[in-house]
Order: structure tokens, then C-alpha cells, then sequence
């Protein structure tokens, strides 16, 4: 058995930290540059010097994707980018354009992954880019348990596989809407996310949808009960999607989808309500399986804009813990107040609970409540917490 | 440059040829996406015979997104198509391209993958793969497809005419919604006058659920009446595709570009463009698309 890769997103730095202290083994981030998600706080090259040599300390890896599809605007400066990055230790770059990959090839050593965004479906379409040199793919999200299996036999190339998070419904990389509904590029960081908008469909003149919209928003991905099938179909990276997310979700869909993977290896019973009740901690949209059983049905759909709140709610992030007072100093990340059950959710520890004495600011002034984000105040805390823990409440 | 055409049946081919086709883009539904008309495999052999006697090309339309299922079934219908000695194959998942290589015919093979051919060294690299041509993709301006044009060594196509799609998703999310709702489904499956309305927007995009999946098109038609003497003289073949239009369509559409190639008339070309606005457009040939913050 071949222990899987974890593989995390990374937003910013902070987001970078705590996946990696949460247990993922490799983070992606995107760069100023040639990346899509535009909108998601990218790194400029000096952050992602930072960003290596905070995963290297670890004995982790970075990832830079450079995965827009580019126009012939895009391209001026594409070297001299892709050297920086090799400069300042990133360990490969995810692509899905030619031009990235052949000057990558030719001005660099970087390590390269061929991205979601071109849509490989199939075991031919992967061993094209293997025999181009290319070290891993990242399969399209459209595939069964069975087919990637199948996949597997026939190529010698590193696979990674999406198990957690927000899918497109169409295939990857051949969705339009976005450019033709907003003007936005979907290929380029632009997607607007039309998919989830709501619609009328008519037949000729005649409405057909009645009293709902119609709708083609995805649920968004989960793959908890079928991580040991991933393993031993020895996939070897398992990515989390999501840069726009937050530290909590990053945190706990990391951490639970870590002690998974490492129970599976040790070879222990998995009790996978456990997982699943703490990986829901984090849900935001509702989730399903995708097509990990094969085609999609209804399940795999939200319909009636259903969507439910994290169960869950992030009230503070650790910074520090004095143990001879039994004091941590924590972040206000949600209002909270004095009284409140809450609990512990750390790296290091199964879930501990606490209740919330007392609340006092940095100039000793006691607090009724946190309500100021991101405030430094000082917390009784039980049992000893470490930085990157986080406090959350219990509902 | 030639003009490639997407027939609706064997017997409008002389007409199409008497107004200018030169290629004809067909197709079978089980390895081809969004076709104008799906033929069958014995039709396509009368085709090929048809369209060669009229010395003229046949591409065939192999753009399906293959999953393993497919893979032999499109092993032995490339097979076929290699006997058949037709003269162009259109892919768009590079399994075809792997597949053609080991029978032999990748220098049939043009690259239309639908969004992803869209800058300059796109055909640089494809050329080196030995093939035969490229499709820009649709989201690309004029300028750009002018630039991209300049650099190639292997045909340059573009689709300049028809309905384009925006939107392939394997999901039947036409008869998934019907069953979410309990209500029946089946008579709206390739049902091709399936449209949708976003809620604060006026037009209307055709969508269909296939076999392989549903497609969301744009609302429009893409025309290219003002364009087509600068692109005549710049890419190799302009494909005029009928999706969700018929015969008479086609043979009005290639009278209109033949009659403006005759004149060079750009004045022409202006009243003929401004006949067909109220459903048809330029696409994307001036519109650039944002994608910064």
C-alpha cells in the first residue's frame, strides 16, 4: 500500500500555515500571475518564497498553479516568471496551456502537473502528457471509482484525485457561460459561476420548470467513505479544492481527511461517522459524491437553492498558551461570549470541551463578550492548546 | 481559405458544392458532439463517395470527450474511417490523437477542443505532434486570430458562422431536474427546442441533454458577413456550422458569403450583416473578455 499524498489549497499565507499544521502534506497556491481564481488572494513571488520555506521546514511541498488557458495577451513575461519560481524553491507547477508547459520545459526544472482544467478522462489522454515528460496529472472530476482504477493500470504517471470540495458541473475547462453571460474569462481567473445561477426552461414559447427554477448547481464534493478505494487503487495525491475558503474549513477538512488516511494505513477500524460528523463541521453547501459511484443523479444536484450553515461556528484562532496560568491568548474570528460551551479543535488532539469563564482584553479590561474581529484576548483554557488551534462553538 | 459546411442530408451536397463548400464537416452521434445532423455509419460511406465525386473533402467529426467505454468503439470506427480515406479528422481528447497515432493517420487530425486553442504557440506545438490543423477557439478575437493565423505551419480553421456552444457537462441535468420534480423526463431528451432564461437576463440559450451529456449554447448566431474578406485572406477554413438550423439555412448563408467574396463589397457586407442582427451577431471577434480582479 503506497501512503497517498494530502494534497491542500492555500489562499494566503495564514491559509498555507494551517494546512500544513493540520496535516496536509503539500499545499497549491496561486501566484500573481497565469493562475485562475483570480479573485482568491494570490501570492506574489517573495509570499511564495515564504510559503517554501515554511513547507520545506515542515518537510512539505508547495505548488504554484499557472493554469489559465492564455491569450496572446497573456504570455510577455511567462520566463522570467516560471525561473522565479523555480528560484525560490517551489516544488512543480500545475498547468494546462502548451506554451506554460513547453517554456517551463525548456528555461526550467520545475516538476510539472497537468491541470483538471484540460479534462482528462481517460488513461490515453494521460499517457500523451507522460510521454511529454510530464510527472502527474490531475484527473478530470468526471470519473467512477472503476475508471480511475481502470486508469491506473494503464499509466505510469503520477495521479491526483479530487476528494473534497466545490465542483463545475460541466466538464472542466470547457465552460463558456461565464465569458458569454458577464463578459469574464472562466479559462483566465474570470468564472463568474453562472452554473449556479437560476433559470426558466421553455420548450419552443412554453415555461416547463413551473413553480422552481431550474437549476445545474453542483453539490459540492465529498469523498470520505471512499478514501481507503482511492488508496488502494493507489492514486497518489488526493487534492482538496478551495482557495477562497476559510481557515476553519481548510483546518477541519484537512485534519479529518489527515487522521482518515492514517488510520487507513495503519490498518485500524475506521468508524466513519466520525468522519463524516467532523468533516460536516465545515460543510457550507451540501455535499454528495460526485462521480465516484458512477453518473450523477439528483443527489449529486442542488435544487431549491438548499443550503445549510456550517453547524459549527469558528470563534477563535490560538496564538499562544501560558501553561502556569492555564491562559491561551486567542483571535476573535466570530462573536462569542462569556458562559459559552465550546470546543477545542487542534492538530495535535482528539476534540476537547471547555466553557468559557471569563474574557479578558490585552490591558486586563474583562469582557462580556468578544465582539471586535481579529481582537487579542486572553481566555482560561483547562488543558494545554497550541498556536493554529482553534475554538469553536458547540450548538 | 475554404469554406467547410455541416450537410443535413446526402442528397443537399450538389447544392451545397454549387454555392461554395468545399469541405463538409459530418458526423455520427455516438463519437461526435453537437452535431448540425448525425448520419450513420453507412450514410457516411455514401457521403465520402458523394462528396469525393464532386471532388470535394470530408471531415469527420470525432470530438467526443472519451471515457474508457469508448475507447475500442472509437479505435474501430478511426479504423473505418482511415479505409473510407476521408480527409480530415476534428478531436478534441487527446485519446484520439494517441489512437490515430498508432493507426497511422494523425496527419488527418485537426485539434478543436473548443476552448483551448488561444494563443500563438498553440499551433507551433501542434505541428510538431503532426497534424494536419487547429481550430481557434471561440472565445478569440479578430485581432488575435489574425496573430495566431500569421505564426501557424499547419491549417488554421474557425468555426466563423453558427450557434456556438458555451457549456458541456457529462451530467443528465435535463432529466435530473424532471426527476427531482416527479415529473416525466423522456420527451425532452434531444429535444433541440429546450431553452434557457436566467432569471434577470432577456436571452435564450438553447440547451439539450445526449448521450454525451447536456450543452448550453449561446443566444445568438455567430455571423461573420463584415469580416469574411480580411478573414479570407488570413485563415485557411471557415466552417459554417448549422446546429439548430436546416438545409435552406445553409444554402442562404453561403449565397450571402459568396456574393460579398464576388463583389468585395464591404458596404454589401455591412446591409447584409444588418439583416440578420436581430439573431445574429459578431461573438466574440471584438469583445475582449476580463478576467483581473
Amino acid at each position: 500500500m503506497i501512503k497517498p499524498e494530502l494534497l491542500a489549497p492555500a489562499g494566503d499565507l495564514e491559509k498555507l500555515k494551517i494546512a500544513l499544521v493540520y496535516g496536509a502534506d503539500a499545499v497549491f497556491i496561486g501566484g500573481k500571475k497565469f493562475s485562475l481564481r483570480a479573485r482568491a488572494s494570490n501570492f506574489d513571488i517573495p509570499e511564495i518564497k515564504k510559503a517554501c520555506d515554511f513547507a520545506h521546514e515542515m518537510g512539505k511541498k508547495v505548488y504554484v498553479t499557472t493554469n489559465i488557458i492564455p491569450h496572446n495577451d497573456n504570455i510577455e513575461g511567462l520566463e522570467a516568471y516560471l525561473k522565479s519560481l523555480e528560484e525560490v524553491g517551489v516544488d512543480a507547477i500545475i498547468c494546462a496551456s502548451p506554451i506554460i508547459i513547453e517554456t517551463a520545459k525548456s528555461a526550467t526544472n520545475l516538476e510539472i502537473h497537468i491541470s483538471t482544467q484540460v479534462s482528462l478522462t481517460n488513461y490515453e489522454s494521460v499517457n500523451f502528457w507522460y510521454d511529454e515528460g510530464v510527472k502527474r496529472v490531475v484527473l478530470a472530476r468526471e470519473l467512477s471509482l472503476e475508471e480511475i482504477k481502470d486508469l491506473r493500470d494503464h499509466t505510469q504517471s503520477d495521479i491526483e484525485v479530487f476528494i473534497h470540495g466545490g465542483m463545475c458541473v460541466s466538464y472542466s475547462g470547457r465552460c463558456t457561460l461565464s465569458n458569454n453571460m458577464t463578459d469574464r474569462d472562466a479559462n483566465r481567473g474570470g468564472c463568474a459561476h453562472s452554473c449556479r445561477w437560476n433559470y426558466d426552461l421553455y420548450d419552443g414559447d412554453e415555461k416547463i420548470n413551473n413553480d422552481m427554477s431550474f437549476s445545474m448547481s453542483s453539490k459540492d464534493l465529498q469523498s470520505v467513505k471512499y478514501i481507503s478505494n482511492l488508496i488502494d487503487i493507489g492514486v497518489n495525491s488526493l487534492k482538496i479544492e478551495g482557495r477562497m475558503k476559510s481557515v476553519h474549513y481548510i483546518a477541519t477538512v484537512v485534519n479529518t481527511y489527515r487522521r482518515l488516511i492514517d488510520d487507513i494505513c495503519d490498518n485500524l477500524d475506521i468508524d466513519l461517522p466520525k468522519y463524516l460528523l467532523e468533516v460536516k463541521k465545515a460543510e457550507n453547501r451540501l455535499t454528495s459524491h460526485g462521480f465516484i459511484e458512477g453518473m450523477t443523479t439528483i443527489d449529486e444536484q442542488l435544487y431549491n437553492m438548499r443550503s445549510e450553515n456550517p453547524s459549527q461556528e469558528f470563534i477563535g484562532l490560538v496564538q499562544e498558551y501560558d501553561e502556569d496560568n492555564f491562559t491561551a491568548i486567542v483571535q476573535q474570528r466570530n462573536f462569542f461570549a462569556a458562559g459559552d460551551e465550546v470546543e477545542v479543535f487542534s492538530p495535535n488532539f482528539e476534540t476537547l470541551k471547555f466553557k468559557i469563564e471569563e474574557i479578558v482584553d490585552l490591558e486586563d479590561n474583562v469582557l462580556d463578550a468578544a465582539r471586535h474581529p481579529l481582537q487579542l484576548l486572553k481566555i482560561f483554557i483547562p488543558f494545554k492548546v497550541s498556536k493554529y488551534d482553534m475554538i469553536r462553538k458547540i450548538q | 481559405m475554404k469554406f467547410a459546411v455541416t450537410p443535413f442530408s446526402i442528397e443537399s451536397i450538389n447544392n451545397l458544392c454549387n454555392h461554395g463548400a468545399d469541405i463538409f464537416v459530418v458526423g455520427t452521434e455516438e463519437f461526435s458532439n453537437r452535431l448540425a445532423h448525425s448520419f450513420t455509419m453507412d450514410e457516411i460511406e455514401t457521403l465520402v463517395t458523394v462528396i469525393h465525386q464532386r471532388e470535394k473533402e470530408v471531415y469527420i467529426s470525432a470530438n467526443m470527450i472519451v471515457h474508457h467505454s469508448d475507447l475500442e468503439k472509437i479505435e474501430s470506427f478511426l479504423g473505418e474511417m482511415k479505409k473510407l480515406e476521408v480527409d480530415g479528422i476534428i478531436f478534441g481528447d487527446l485519446a484520439v490523437y494517441q489512437i490515430a497515432k498508432r493507426l497511422e493517420i494523425q496527419h488527418l487530425l485537426i485539434y478543436n477542443p473548443e476552448t483551448l486553442n488561444t494563443n500563438y504557440f498553440d499551433p507551433i506545438f501542434w505541428d510538431k505532434k503532426g497534424i494536419k490543423g487547429l481550430t481557434i477557439s471561440k472565445e478569440i478575437t479578430l485581432n488575435d486570430i489574425k496573430k495566431i493565423a500569421e505564426k501557424s505551419t499547419i491549417e488554421i480553421s474557425i468555426i466563423g458562422h453558427g450557434h456556438l456552444n458555451m457549456f458541456h457537462s457529462r451530467r443528465p441535468l435535463i432529466e435530473n431536474f424532471f426527476k427531482y420534480n416527479k415529473d416525466s423526463f423522456e420527451q425532452y431528451i434531444e429535444n433541440r427546442n429546450l431553452k434557457l432564461v436566467e432569471e434577470i437576463r432577456d436571452e435564450a440559450y438553447p440547451i439539450f441533454q445526449d448521450i454525451h451529456g447536456t450543452h448550453i449554447f449561446r443566444d445568438k448566431a455567430l455571423e461573420s458577413y463584415q469580416e469574411i474578406i480580411t478573414l479570407s485572406k488570413i485563415i485557411d477554413v471557415f466552417i459554417v456550422d448549422g446546429i439548430f438550423k436546416d438545409t435552406n439555412y445553409m444554402i442562404e448563408t453561403m449565397k450571402n458569403y459568396q456574393l460579398i467574396l464576388q463583389n468585395n463589397d464591404p458596404l454589401q457586407a455591412t446591409n447584409i450583416s444588418k439583416h440578420y442582427e436581430s439573431d445574429h451577431d459578431s461573438g466574440f471577434l471584438y469583445k475582449k473578455t476580463v478576467y483581473d480582479k
